[in-house]
């Protein structure tokens, strides 16, 4: 477990040679990003079987919570290797199927991974800080590196709406240093009780606010649509596919351990009703998104707000917090994962060919590639939760934890339910008129044979999880017990343990 | 938005802030402690890997940390792992700069008058021997590897505006090994001792240059690949401003 | 409560609130950037801030050696979170200023709402 620092610095280092790579031997700088990430994806696989029970990892021979430390759980593994799987993927498709870039365009996907799997590992809360900056540089660069003033636009509106986030972080870290005395994620949550009410309310909000800039919830997610839009599609892949699953990490991380002290519990502090807050930005990003996605005329700009409407169910699902609810965030999150990428690489191909993004130009498109066609229908299936595709699971779980849950969670079914009707809808819609005979013969997309192998394997995983889960059922099942804050191995006791308590 | 819905918002922040603020004078407060907190208290006392100590004499050597100057030892040694996070920020903003405005449109800046360029090598000579100074005692008084290698820059920004000279290839040859370093360091600590970026260098006697090899290191590192950052961000705004007009 | 602390508190208030009224109410992306800059001012000022009281010295050895040293000292972690922030926004404004140069070029003017249809290709 202790290599587990390697799953930062690794890329990070792999990055820290492109500047010189770049400038003498542009090609070897692009081998050195793709080897990375594939040596990345195995560490990370690696170790999650390896996995035993949770670790604190001290960095510079300081323990916590004198000095920066990694905390190495079963679901921030699970995370980490998505994080990894979904990188290698969107870089082989820019690689080998999109428009040449430059060596810094790698560079920056690898310091993204890094930041990405900074931002799920670390136990501090001033290094998250760190990580989510870096993360969101790189995103900023990557998003405008292409597409020309789209590109640029998305990125600045990305910039802006991030950068006022992160005075939020801010000054909330000032707060909670100067009133809890600390900045390690498990002392802060045992002082986050003795707070007065009032500044517990306020931090609260100051750090979800900036956690749920990056997560794209309701109202803080006005970037969206133009930052996937001006984004090339391997960077909309990355954004849908990478970022939102350390994203919703964190806010799983900051609701149930530094706020709540373990799940299952209601966050309350005073008259202030965290879980309530949670579960109504949930229903009403997905509300929001759903409508949104519906009335897209851009193919780009419908997917992102697919996007936002999944966050908003994983959201909601938080806000239950029981241990069927957080099986199915996992399962949620992965689907999600997985189709979004399938999706974004099939639908940067239709951009690519047609020369648009309206989708209502793509007329006949999947009956002229039958292959793309079909790719796009997979992808969708996985989204919409339909039996025997990834989707399914994940919100079967959470529908079934809404019900049990008490209070007015029911409500939320309903709306998921109605979400799901309407983005089922304006998926088929795209997919029947990429099916339907054009008046004029249709582009043919030429895809590269790692095309093909990465949509194949994305494809059979959708299908794969959706019938045979129990491979992952079996490790997603400990998680709820890891979090628990009863539990002797939950995360609090873990760290404390490191700490010589 | 509007101006009136702005001033509302604010208005409604400000109101909030009031209220947290009332809410706190009788009890807490909420901005203010009187003496330190276990953490600062043990990185003040150099005992955050145990022991008790209330003085440190000029002279003692073998702490767990001898620099004298504590806010060096929280960024360095404490919270190191933050400041390999810092450098790669302005590391990936830089990259993001070369990204988006590098082009192949450069051009040769067109030099200043004599009196000016012909001062400037000598301006810059100063700035870059005090600069020195400054990331060589980072660990012994305010300053370090961040203004220093700030300070270089500004250096090489003189012989630009000056002399016409531009970002030679060597300063990415600088930030890769730079960066390298810093991380080789980490990995020797973890390989000698056990942790990432642990000290593997020892530590000698405190306020002295030589007391902390491992900061000096880290510092001169931070401050060679600053300035090679900010130099190279600085070359690609000024090549691409320059191009501007062909 | 001491004066210079409400001061500290009061100042990174209005300074975050005066860069949040220029990034509410422009479109132009030059001052939207100035506007984050003071937010960010602001916000470093109020982590000082956290580190200030009555009387504290500069958190150097050498300053107050052999003393009870440990009690008069300023609180070196905010400061040394202080630098790591700025550095941050550094990294971030001097990233804006090039989105910013780059979109001058593309669309010959530096406003933050699009005026008409961009068109995307990949």
């Amino acid at each position: 477990m202790k290599y587990s620092i390697f799953l930062i610095v690794a890329p990070l280092a792999a990055a820290f040679t492109i500047p010189m790579l770049g400038t003498y031997l542009p090609r070897l700088s692009k081998l050195i990003a793709a080897l990375m990430l594939l040596a990345g994806t195995a560490l990370s696989a690696w170790l999650l079987t390896a996995y035993k029970a949770q670790t604190v990892i001290v960095i510079g021979g300081w323990m916590p919570p004198f000095g920066i430390s990694l905390h190495v759980d079963l679901l921030s593994l699970i995370s980490v290797t998505a994080v990894y799987g979904a990188t290698l993927m969107a870089t082989l498709y820019q690689l080998f199927d999109g428009q040449e870039k430059k060596p810094y365009f790698y560079m920056l996907i690898l310091l993204l991974t890094a930041a990405l799997n900074g931002m799920i590992l670390t136990g501090d809360l001033f290094n998250l800080f760190v990580f989510m900056e870096i993360a969101g540089i790189s995103s900023y660069a990557l998003i405008a590196s292409g597409n020309g003033a789209a590109g640029v636009r998305g990125a600045l509106k990305y910039m802006i709406v991030a950068s006022l986030a992160s005075v939020a972080y801010l000054a909330a870290i000032a707060i909670i240093y100067s009133t809890a005395g600390s900045l390690n994620m498990a002392t802060v949550a045992s002082g986050m009780r003795d707070l007065n009410p009032v500044v517990g309310a306020l931090v609260v909000l100051l750090i979800l606010a900036s956690v749920f800039t990056e997560m794209e919830i309701f109202p803080f997610n006005s970037w969206v649509p133009s930052a996937y839009q001006g984004a090339p599609s391997s960077v909309s892949a990355l954004l849908s596919g990478a970022v939102t699953v350390a994203a919703a990490y964190v806010a799983l991380r900051m609701s149930y351990i530094v706020f709540g002290q373990g799940m299952g519990d209601i966050i309350r502090y005073g008259k202030f009703n965290v879980t309530n807050i949670l579960f109504w930005l949930g229903v009403i990003t997905v509300i929001t998104g759903q409508a949104a996605a519906y009335a897209q005329a851009d193919a780009k700009k419908m997917l992102a707000l697919s996007s936002v409407a999944q966050m908003g169910i994983i959201l909601f699902a938080i806000s239950i917090a029981s241990d069927l609810a957080i099986y199915g965030i996992v399962f949620a999150v992965i689907a999600h994962s997985l189709s979004k990428l399938l999706l974004f690489m099939v639908t940067g191909k239709f951009v690519s060919a047609s020369g648009t993004s309206h989708w209502a130009k793509w007329k006949g498109l999947g009956r002229e590639n039958p292959l793309s066609g079909g790719l796009f229908l997979i992808g969708a299936l996985g989204i919409l939760g339909i039996p025997l595709f990834a989707g399914f699971w994940g919100k079967f779980s959470i529908i079934g934890a809404a019900f049990k849950a008490p209070g007015v969670s029911w409500i939320g079914v309903y709306i998921i339910l109605a979400a799901t009707v309407v983005e089922a809808v304006y998926f088929f819609r795209l997919a029947h008129l990429l099916f339907e005979e054009p008046e004029t013969k249709p582009v043919s997309i030429k895809s590269s044979i790692w095309f093909r192998i990465s949509t194949a394997l994305l494809a059979a995983a959708i299908i794969g999880i959706g019938v045979y889960p129990a491979p992952i059922d079996k490790k997603v099942r400990k998680i709820p017990t890891e979090l628990s804050s009863k539990n002797t191995e939950g995360y609090i006791s873990t760290a404390y343990r490191a700490m010589g308590r | 938005m509007n101006k009136i819905a702005a001033i509302f918002l604010i208005g409604l922040i400000s109101a909030g802030a009031l209220g947290v603020y009332i809410s706190n004078l009788p009890g807490k407060k909420p901005f203010k402690r009187n003496g330190h907190n276990d953490i600062s208290r043990a990185y003040m006392t150099k005992t955050a890997n145990g022991g008790k100590r209330n003085v440190i004499k000029k002279g003692d050597r073998k702490l767990e940390n001898s620099s004298s100057n504590i806010v060096t030892a929280v960024v360095l040694d404490y919270r190191g792992f933050d400041t390999l996070g810092e450098v790669t920020v302005l590391f990936a903003a830089i990259a993001g700069i070369g990204l988006l405005l590098g082009g192949s449109r450069r051009r040769r800046i067109r030099p200043a008058g004599p009196v000016i360029s012909s001062m400037a090598p000598w301006i810059a000579a100063f700035i870059i021997i005090t600069s020195a100074y400054i990331f060589l005692h980072g660990h012994l008084s305010p300053g370090g590897g961040f203004p220093g290698g700030a300070m270089i820059a500004a250096g090489f920004l003189i012989m630009v505006l000056g002399m016409g000279s531009r970002a030679p290839k060597i300063f990415k040859t600088i930030e890769t090994f730079g960066g390298l370093a810093f991380i080789t360091v980490g990995v020797i600590g973890f390989l000698k001792k056990g942790s990432f970026l642990q000290n593997a260098f020892g530590s000698g006697e405190v306020g002295t240059l030589f007391g902390s090899i491992f900061l000096g290191i880290l510092y001169a590192i931070i401050g060679f690949k600053v300035a090679a950052e900010l130099s190279s961000g600085f070359g690609e705004f000024v090549a691409e401003e320059e191009g501007k007009h062909e | 409560m001491n004066n210079t602390i409400f001061i500290l508190g009061v100042g990174a208030f209005f300074l975050m609130m005066i860069g949040l009224y220029g990034v509410l109410t422009n479109r132009n992306v030059f001052r939207l950037i100035l506007g984050l800059g003071l937010m960010e001012t602001g916000v470093n000022l109020f982590i000082v801030g956290a580190s200030y009281w009555k009387g504290g010295k500069p958190p150097i050895l050498g300053t107050v050696f052999e003393t009870k040293a440990v009690d008069s000292y300023a609180d070196p972690v905010p400061q040394a979170l202080v630098l790591t922030s700025i550095v941050i926004g550094l990294g971030v404004t001097a990233l804006a200023l090039a989105l910013m140069v780059r979109l001058k070029e593309t669309t010959k003017s530096i406003d933050i709402i699009e005026t008409k249809e961009e068109e995307v290709n990949e």
